[in-house]
């Protein structure tokens, strides 16, 4: 006899538990794959209908070129800026190894302390994405931006 | 017998540091904190600042301070908007408690046990949780809720068209507001995603229950409920003080999907207005629009800082105790 005692060896005994259970877990993960499926499914329908010709165009550096230019790609990394900040301040923050040395940092004072450093690094988190969006707009647009960036010299292109 | 202290040996903490590991220290903390201050903190205190001001947003001669203006206009005014949003907000946040975070745990615990494909299951319910928020809203809008191609009208609509989004008559009616039908289909949508999330959060829990508790819970011959009721739901406290923050901030401070699916309206929660008076239609209110987000500021904060305060203070003096 072993050792050790099988936690959910109850299970075993009762195979119709187990096909509950399986059953259960089964249909909650088919209906959870639903949307997803039926937007890749909504997403594909043109390449069915179409495909010889979607393929084509596939091969075609040209069409890369053109949806390049319409989408601007150019200027993909200053709108990001522009809309996000924060989110890229506090992911630069974590990759920087700043999460791991402020954890390891707290965890030898106090829960007060701990509080006070919540307040400080992710106090902004309860608040909506858009509140502090409109002053940093205002403060970003008064920061002149070379010519490779912008070519109004402001952040939202305009003139 | 002790030896006396010497004037080599360090008094504090930190005296064994020399001055180059102090400069690291210094960088280490002051740049991050000076970056995480200069783009978090000062503009959310603007906000603040901002919130007792009438500006439209375009140049900073155009502002005037107006003191408690705007939260009077909130109040009086736009009251209706205001106290329908909140309704939105605490309905959102009692559905989240209820219904995500018990499957959310039955999931878990269901899944802790070693089931074949367990895996594949975890990948599966924890998907939506990758997707982006805005996608989210947008999948369900497209794929689900489309009055007349969605799978929902194909299931329900015995072939007629249903309007899952634009239907703003109150399921629930509590006097001049309610809870209307197109808020219990975003519920829907924002109950799929959470639930993955606090899945997950509990599975990081039940891993770290002793196995060895249960056992002692079988040999005294308790079932599986009373298992779980009396020996691991108490196991994951720290867990549930953790989810309990989360789901309060979700709540308080949803925004993306009921953006995207709030047509036409009735669905606003604070958030929602926060944004239509700051940039939205009729926007240009950046004044008003700061004081809803400061409502929804001293409401979560508050909130999240009370309990997680009062819970380690209860920690703290059964430990003394």
């Amino acid at each position: 006899m072993s050792a050790s005692t099988p936690v959910y060896h109850a299970e075993r005994r009762r195979p119709w538990g187990r096909i509950i259970i399986h059953t259960f877990i089964t249909l909650t993960a088919a209906i959870w794959l639903v949307p997803i499926a039926g937007a890749l499914y909504a997403s594909l329908r043109p390449l069915f209908r179409h495909r010889s010709r979607w393929i084509l165009r596939l091969a075609r550096i040209a069409d890369a070129r053109q949806l390049s230019q319409r989408v601007g790609s150019g200027r993909y990394p200053p709108k990001i800026l522009e809309y996000r900040p924060d989110s890229l301040s506090r992911t630069a923050l974590n990759r920087s190894g700043f999460r791991a040395w402020s954890r390891s940092f707290c965890t030898r004072y106090s829960w007060r302390f701990n509080i006070f450093t919540l307040l400080c690094l992710y106090g902004r988190e309860p608040l909506a994405a858009t509140v502090i969006i409109q002053p940093l707009f205002q403060i970003y647009n008064r920061i002149p931006l070379p010519d490779f960036l912008s070519n109004s010299g402001k952040l939202n292109g305009s003139t | 017998m002790q030896a006396a202290p010497t004037s080599e040996q360090p008094k504090g903490r930190y005296r064994q540091w020399d001055g180059k590991d102090k400069w690291v220290v210094v960088l280490m903390a002051g740049i991050p904190a000076l970056v995480h201050v200069g783009l978090i903190w000062v503009p959310t205190l603007m906000s603040i600042g901002l919130s007792f001001t009438n500006w439209n947003g375009i140049r900073f001669s155009d502002m005037s301070w107006v003191g408690l203006k705007n939260y009077d206009q909130i109040f009086n005014v736009f009251y209706r908007d205001f106290y329908q949003a909140l309704i939105n907000n605490f309905v959102l946040l009692i559905f989240l408690f209820i219904f995500p975070t018990a499957l959310g745990m039955l999931l878990a615990y269901i899944l802790d046990r070693d089931l074949r494909g367990t895996r594949i299951y975890q990948s599966l319910l924890y998907a939506p949780v990758v997707l982006s928020l805005a996608v989210v809203g947008f999948m369900w809008q497209s794929v689900i809720y489309s009055p007349e191609n969605g799978l929902a009208t194909q299931i329900f609509g015995g072939g007629d068209a249903i309007d899952w989004l634009g239907n703003q008559s109150y399921f629930v009616e509590l006097g001049r507001y309610g809870i209307s039908h197109n808020f219990i289909a975003i519920l829907v949508a924002i109950a799929w995603r959470h639930t993955g999330y606090i899945m997950v959060l509990y599975l990081a829990g039940l891993k770290s229950v002793d196995n060895s508790l249960r056992e002692a819970a079988r040999l005294d011959g308790s079932n599986e409920w009373q298992t779980f009721r009396h020996v691991i739901f108490p196991s994951l406290k720290p867990m549930n003080v953790v989810i309990a923050v989360i789901t309060v901030i979700e709540a308080l401070r949803a925004f993306d999907i009921i953006y995207v699916l709030n047509t036409p309206r009735r669905t606003e929660v604070l958030s929602i207005l926060t944004t239509n008076n700051l940039l939205g239609e009729g926007g240009g209110n950046v004044g008003r629009g700061s004081a809803y987000a400061t409502i929804l500021f001293v409401l979560c904060f508050g909130f999240v800082i009370w309990y997680v305060t009062n819970h380690y203070r209860r920690g703290e003096e059964g430990a003394n105790a």
